[in-house]
């Protein structure tokens, strides 16, 4: 079975963001970018696939500008076999939305034709949380979001889920989209022989449009803030002050 | 750490990276600081940087080595950035011992003790120093006497760090009394486990994760097949050794000052007093500015150490110049450091107070500053 990771290059998540001057989003000239965390969890999913034996091949994919070449090699020295970059953006700053992203996989996976997709729940930029439900919708294939546990077996998958209160465990047939949570993994450091390796592994360059899906985007940003900066404490003298204070704020 | 300058190409960026996030995840500032208090050496974290390659970095490719000393530049500064412990442990096991086995040992020592070197299945110490013989290193004492399958080692070491956990401990010995002071000496891997070898650890100001000792050897019998390198050539083959630690205690001078820096930034940056914050005041700002344009320029002395190393040539004075610009930075940024963050800078709360203790070692290892600058004096033909 072959296994298909759309990987999203974005602000490392221990850069601290600052808002352009403007508003008009986050300013991402010269800081740190990684892959989404999220997606990390997913190439580690899909390797450990192969090393059990229920995959053969893990491919994957990145949308967006050029640079994101350099997500791709992550990937492929985590243990990835192959990559496909598809450029749909020159600017930096231009983020692709969800739909035309899951139209572009969905592009991908009718001429590779994995078993599975596995992706991440969100990107950290922007925290959408649509791509692996919309895929799956356009293929028309089940779907098994937020994993917390996925055990590969024959034709089908059974996924443990992270929902509110607790667990789910569903079992979906293959072809399927699976999205990835916070604790199903641990995903590996590449190291530097990987890296060297990952020089060698094949990446295909194509762009939006040789796919024929429209990027342009639907959505208007109007305006992004920093979060309002933490006001200052006080320090009460007693139980009693700290009962009256919290009245006077309206919280007991 | 990308807001700051690197000379690294994409590769390497990529394995820095990687590096930082291990680093990141193993050595946080509170496990970097019980290590430290309870003067506990940080086993599992050493084991998982041999599972991620790290030992093998600098070996030969046969050994899994792939890396060069650029790399090894900026993978010290990220590792040194977090704990220096870890950083000087990887130097004296791959960068000293390993890179001297590689280069001078004999088949069977290489074949043998570098792959186990590499899985971190076997650990070295490197003894020089002696109670008499410190910047003088040529006069030591430590005697070997040459036998026809064996040596005899009588002697005492002193300042090895690492010894409580080495396995051998590559030292150097004198095996010819009767020649000049250089002409005598060779270098020996002595088993730790052999008879003989007492290791008492000595209490220091910092540098508590990985403990410096005194190691006695009383009759400690050598197998010939030990020796590392030729009989009685041992200080001549040492130099070039010496010369790749100190462009690593560079490259550990320049990421903890970094971290020193940034600590000062983050600190300063957000501290208030007299309603204004600290780098508002320019006399703060000012010192900041000097930290950051000190590890910087310690760091480009150190680059181009690693390149000279890495084409093959000599670079004796470049290393010494790398170590002593790189090492006096580091402490005079601990200094500034400490002197911007007041009483939380001299607080254990805080990391500055450890660079303070551990920056003053770096000039003092290695080759004191004053010998450096003999060095450097040396090649310029003073
Ligand atoms: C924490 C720590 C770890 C160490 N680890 C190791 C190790 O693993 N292996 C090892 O072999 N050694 C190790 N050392 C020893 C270290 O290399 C020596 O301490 C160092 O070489 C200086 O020698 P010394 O301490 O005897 O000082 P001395 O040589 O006594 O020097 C004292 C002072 O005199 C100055 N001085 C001496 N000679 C001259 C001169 N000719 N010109 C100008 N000034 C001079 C020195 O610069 C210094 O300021 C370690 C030391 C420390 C503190």
């Amino acid at each position: 079975m072959k296994v298909l990771i759309p990987v999203k290059r974005v602000i490392d998540y221990n850069v601290k963001v600052r808002v352009k001057a403007d508003g008009s989003g986050v300013d991402l000239a010269n800081v740190k970018m990684s892959m989404n965390p999220f997606d990390e969890l997913a190439v580690e999913e899909a390797i450990r696939l192969k090393e059990a034996g229920k995959a053969d091949e893990v491919v994957v994919v990145s949308i967006g500008v050029k640079q994101a070449q350099e997500t791709l090699r992550t990937a492929l020295a985590m243990g990835a076999d192959r990559a496909i970059l598809i450029v749909a953006a020159d600017d930096v700053h231009q983020d692709i939305e969800p739909l035309a992203v899951a139209k572009l996989l969905a592009a991908v996976v009718k001429d590779e034709e994995p078993g599975l997709v596995l992706c991440g729940k969100q990107a950290i930029d922007n925290d959408m949380n649509a791509t692996g439900q919309m895929l799956a919708a356009l293929l028309g294939w089940s779907q098994a979001m937020y994993a917390n546990k996925v055990e590969v077996e024959g034709d089908h998958a059974v996924v443990t889920r992270e929902v509110d209160g607790g667990l789910q465990t569903v079992k979906v047939t293959l072809p399927t989209v699976i999205s990835t949570d916070l604790r199903l993994n641990e995903p590996r450091y590449a190291s530097l022989p990987n890296i060297m390796k990952a020089k060698k592994k094949p990446l295909e360059e194509k762009t939006a449009a040789d796919l024929g899906v429209d990027v342009a985007p639907r959505l208007t940003v109007v305006k992004t803030a920093e979060p309002a900066g933490r006001a200052a404490g006080i320090k009460v003298g007693s139980v009693d002050e700290l009962v009256a204070k919290l009245k006077e704020a309206g919280v007991v | 750490m990308s807001k700051h300058m690197t000379f690294d190409d994409d590769d390497r960026l990529a394995f820095r990276d990687s590096v930082e996030r291990y680093i990141r995840d193993h050595a946080d500032p509170e496990s970097v600081m019980e290590w430290d208090e309870r003067k506990a050496f940080p086993e599992t974290v050493v084991k998982g940087m041999a599972e991620q390659g790290w030992f093998a970095l600098t070996l030969p490719e046969e050994y899994g080595g792939i890396g060069n000393y650029l790399d090894m530049t900026s993978m010290l500064e990220v590792i040194a950035s977090a704990s220096i412990t870890l950083a000087r442990f990887w130097n004296i096991n791959v960068n000293m011992v390993g890179g001297a086995i590689a280069a001078l040992g004999a088949d069977h020592l290489k074949s043998e003790m570098l792959p186990k070197l590499a899985e971190g299945k076997v650990r070295f110490a490197f003894a020089l120093s002696e109670n008499n013989s410190g910047s003088d290193a040529s006069a030591l004492k430590t005697r070997a006497g040459v036998g026809e399958d064996a040596f005899t080692v009588n002697g005492t070491k002193m300042w090895i760090t690492g010894a409580q956990q080495a396995d051998y401990i590559l030292t150097a010995v004198r095996t010819d009394p009767n020649a000049t002071r250089h002409d005598g000496i060779s270098l020996v891997l002595i088993p730790c486990e052999a008879e003989g070898v007492t290791v008492t650890p000595i209490p220091l100001l910092g540098g508590h994760a990985v403990r410096t000792c005194e190691v006695n050897f009383i009759d400690v019998k050598v197998p010939r097949d030990l020796m590392v390198g030729d009989l009685h050539t041992g200080w001549k083959q040492l130099m070039p050794i010496l010369a790749k630690e100190r462009v690593a205690l560079a490259a550990m001078c320049t990421g903890a000052g970094q971290a020193a820096t940034d600590l000062a930034i983050e600190y300063c940056t957000q501290r208030q007093q007299f309603g204004r914050r600290l780098t508002a005041f320019q006399a703060v700002s000012h010192r900041i500015v000097e930290m950051q344009n000190r590890t910087d320029a310690g760091r480009l002395l150190t680059y181009h150490a690693a390149r000279k190393l890495n084409a093959g040539q000599p670079c004796s004075r470049e290393a010494s110049q790398a170590k002593l610009f790189a090492s006096d930075s580091y402490m005079q940024t601990a200094l500034d450091g400490l002197q911007v963050m007041g009483a939380n800078g001299y607080s254990m709360e805080y990391a500055m107070q450890r660079h303070f203790r551990e920056a003053k070692v770096f000039q003092i290892f290695g080759g004191t500053s004053e010998i450096q600058k003999n060095i450097i004096g040396k090649e310029l033909g003073l």
